[in-house]
């Protein structure tokens, strides 16, 4: 094995940067606070290492992103993985954060290393982007909104911001494009700049050596294995926990993005600081919040070395010390705020809870049901319990409640039709056949049946009767409720034969047939068919139009809109084909349960 | 020298410790994707038992469900199959025989015809000739080495019998029998 060793090290002379690196000394010896460059540097090749496994089965299409993203969360590794590079990013900006604090409290940007601290300081921008343009990647309403809101916040700049935002964006709007470039941001452009100043940066270090204010004795101990130890301790122990969280806890995945749901976005934590910054400069000064206070931050911190070498060593010190506490507590300040203050926000609790909600509910669609070709967005756009409630307030609860025994759900504007929650089902036609609710606010009460030939009708099947004989008439009556729930689809083959002893009184003892049509028995004209009622294709044809002689037509009707006329007629139509379906299919409880 | 040592072989350890807590789970994944995720085996139904005539081949497209890693191609024709009833109407549904087979053939995947006699199965690319049972023919019926190495594919096959009472074909399709 030596002997190969040998033969490479004359081939390469690997040995001689190897002996550079080991044998490097430090200011005052190997210490502990030494590590935060180690640790950093190692988490930025776990980051680049696991986002290079991702890719393997990353799309990046508008299309793609969210159900590839999914499709990666199925598989263990893939969700270790992901959960690795999404903890990782933020462990390397608090890393960062740590270093920048060490560096300043030893002064480590005295001369010859200014280099180091000035590529150092433009890597903080550039980290924080690379961060940026990762988030949007998998698709999310959260990840989209985000780069919508910081697109806008660049575009704001003087001059260059639309230009610049044209550029994140991929255009005008987001879309493809914007996925695409993000994604040559983050995997192309981004790395290759903060490689290249990665380079310089290290390559000053080994050049330079480091220093260190408080001790500026290079100890004779080398860097191989009493710092070493420390490094890879302090690794270890980061990678322990992210594993941890990455096994555990996993990177989020919130809904599928859709413009169609409204939402209260909010930016990664750390960037939470500009975010409660640019909240204090409204309009035309928010480039002060945004470019300007950052930009002149930066400039500040760049020129330190200068003011550090024309004050005494005490005075600096004293200075330096000044930045790190007032930078941590105003960045902590400034982080703080918006969290407290969000947290008594009841809009953004009410958005966020939604949020959760909806993402649930898609993962859940995406987990029972592989994704159709139009995308993840399609998951929650077919979900009848999703859509549902939604199209239900927009174009019926006008007129019609929709609310359940305890109160809960939706109440019309202007109570004038049914309530319809369980429409069709047994315990909503035991209801409506009897006499003392048909006439109330939940069935024809608010219409102009009030008073009409069925509400008379259902009196005159108890009238005259004793108490015993009624008992009797409620039981009949019970099972022609089974029964015409049994056309819905919805009775249970333990009330099959209550179904067929309820037809036969439909059609015989209380002559429903007299008025309704009911499979080959009676006409239509003067009530609504029975036949199929309150099944899915009843409602399709009830509520695309009620006029058609086999529910209400022409005068019968009361006020009740036609809302699909045909697939041929879209401008006639108020709702489409597809909301129509999502309407019925919500009234009757047809969609994907656990 | 011992301490040194010991902090070599523990800084080792320690690095070990971290590549591994990234680079096992890498491994996994990248090995885990090489696996196929095509499903294997998707169900599919084919035609009524009775419309098939007992011992003749009939050929029938497979309409199902694609799926290609996370998106699902809803209706797709997925290929085609030879099914020959084996038993005749004497037999009640639940007991009869059908067989099935994948119609590409195993020598380079052409389409696998009925020939002119209905007696066998010929494939016009390159003669290669099988039974109605689904073997390949041999060199001496032949006359010529065939250049399928294999007998036709076979699918399984089930009859399921639906709440109507009406007896179904179903078969289990895959695209090849070999991965």
């Amino acid at each position: 094995m030596g002997k190969v060793l040998d033969w490479l090290d004359s081939r390469t002379g690997y040995r001689t940067p190897l002996r550079k690196f080991r044998e490097r000394t430090l200011p005052g010896g190997p210490k502990w606070q030494y590590t935060t460059a180690s640790c950093l540097l190692w988490l930025v090749v776990v980051e680049v290492l696991t986002g290079f496994l991702l890719m393997a089965s990353y799309s990046p299409s508008m299309t793609a992103a969210w159900a590839s993203v999914h499709f990666i969360e199925q598989d263990t590794a893939g969700h270790f993985l992901r959960g690795v590079h999404y903890f990782a990013a933020q462990a390397i900006i608090i890393a960062f954060g740590f270093h920048i604090v060490r560096v300043l409290l030893s002064a480590a940007f005295r001369p010859p290393h200014e280099l180091i601290w000035i590529t150092g300081l433009f890597l903080i921008p550039l980290v924080l982007v690379w961060a940026a343009t990762g988030n949007p990647l998998s698709g999310t309403q959260t990840g989209l909104a985000q780069i919508e809101v910081e697109g806008n916040i660049v575009g704001g700049t003087p001059w260059i911001g639309p230009l610049i935002r044209r550029i994140l964006i991929g255009g005008s709007e987001v879309g493809h494009l914007t996925l695409t470039h993000l994604y040559f941001l983050h995997v192309a452009l981004l790395p290759v700049l903060v490689g290249s100043l990665l380079m310089i940066h290290i390559g000053q270090v080994y050049r330079q050596g480091l220093y260190a204010a408080n001790s500026p004795q290079q100890e004779a101990v080398p860097y191989w294995p009493r710092q070493s130890v420390r490094n890879m301790a302090v690794l270890t122990l980061v990678l322990l926990v992210i594993s941890g969280l990455a096994y555990r806890v996993g990177a989020p995945l919130d809904m599928p993005a859709d413009p169609d749901f409204d939402h209260s976005p909010r930016p990664e934590w750390y960037f939470l600081s500009l975010f409660e910054l640019r909240r204090h400069f409204v309009g035309p000064w928010e480039p002060v919040a945004t470019m300007l206070i950052p930009a002149v931050v930066l400039m500040f911190l760049i020129i330190l070395p200068l003011l550090d070498r024309a004050c005494s060593p005490r005075v600096s010190a004293a200075l330096r010390m000044g930045i790190v506490l007032i930078g941590c507590s105003t960045w902590a300040g400034l982080t703080i705020a918006p969290i407290l203050s969000d947290r008594k926000d009841t809009e953004h609790q009410a958005a966020v809870a939604q949020l959760r909600q909806l993402s649930q509910r898609a993962r859940f669609l995406a987990d029972r049901e592989l994704i159709p070709p139009e995308g993840a967005i399609a998951l929650l756009r077919n979900d009848p319990l999703t859509q549902g409630p939604r199209l239900f307030r927009l174009h019926c609860a006008s007129c019609h409640s929709h609310q359940d025994a305890q109160g809960q759900g939706i109440i019309a504007q202007t109570p004038s039709a049914p309530n319809l929650y369980g429409v069709g089902t047994r315990s909503w036609i035991e209801g409506f056949l009897d006499p003392q609710r048909i006439a109330t606010d939940a069935y024809f009460g608010n219409t102009a049946f009030a008073e009409g030939d069925m509400v008379s009708a259902v009196g005159e099947f108890f009238a005259d009767a004793d108490s015993a004989k009624q008992e009797e008439v409620r039981r009949q009556l019970q099972s022609v409720a089974a029964a015409l729930s049994g056309e819905a689809g919805f009775a249970t083959a333990a009330e099959a034969e209550e179904v067929q002893a309820g037809r036969k009184l439909l059609t015989g003892e209380f002559s429903c047939t007299d008025c309704h049509r009911f499979h080959d028995q009676g006409e239509l004209g003067s009530a609504p068919d029975l036949t199929g009622y309150g099944s899915r294709s009843w409602l399709l044809g009830m509520i695309g139009n009620p006029t058609h002689p086999r529910f209400y037509p022409e005068e019968r009707n009361d006020r009740m809109p036609v809302f699909f006329v045909s697939d041929g007629k879209p401008d006639e139509n108020i709702l489409t084909r597809r909301e129509l379906e999502l309407i019925v299919d919500w009234l009757r409880g047809d969609w994907q349960k656990p | 020298m011992e301490r040194r040592r010991m902090l070599e072989y523990l800084s080792g350890l320690l690095a070990a410790t971290s590549a591994a807590l990234i680079g096992v789970p890498g491994l996994r994944y990248v090995l885990g994707s090489v696996r196929s995720t095509q499903s294997r085996g998707l169900d599919c139904r084919l035609a009524r038992l009775r419309d098939l005539p007992p011992a003749k081949p009939v050929r029938l497209a497979v309409k199902g469900d694609r799926r290609d890693a996370w998106t699902v191609y809803a209706g797709q024709s997925l290929g085609r199959v030879w099914v020959i009833r084996r038993t005749d109407d004497k037999v009640p549904a639940a007991q009869s025989q059908v067989e099935a087979f994948l119609a590409t053939c195993p020598h380079l995947r052409c389409s696998v015809q009925l020939d002119g006699s209905g007696d066998a199965f010929i494939c016009p690319c390159h003669k290669a000739k099988f039974h109605l049972s689904g073997a390949a023919y041999t060199e001496q019926e032949l006359g010529f080495r065939n250049p399928a190495s294999r007998g036709l594919d076979p699918l399984p096959c089930q009859i399921v019998v639906d709440a109507a009472g009406e007896a179904w074909v179903h078969v289990q399709f895959q695209d090849s029998s070999r991965a």
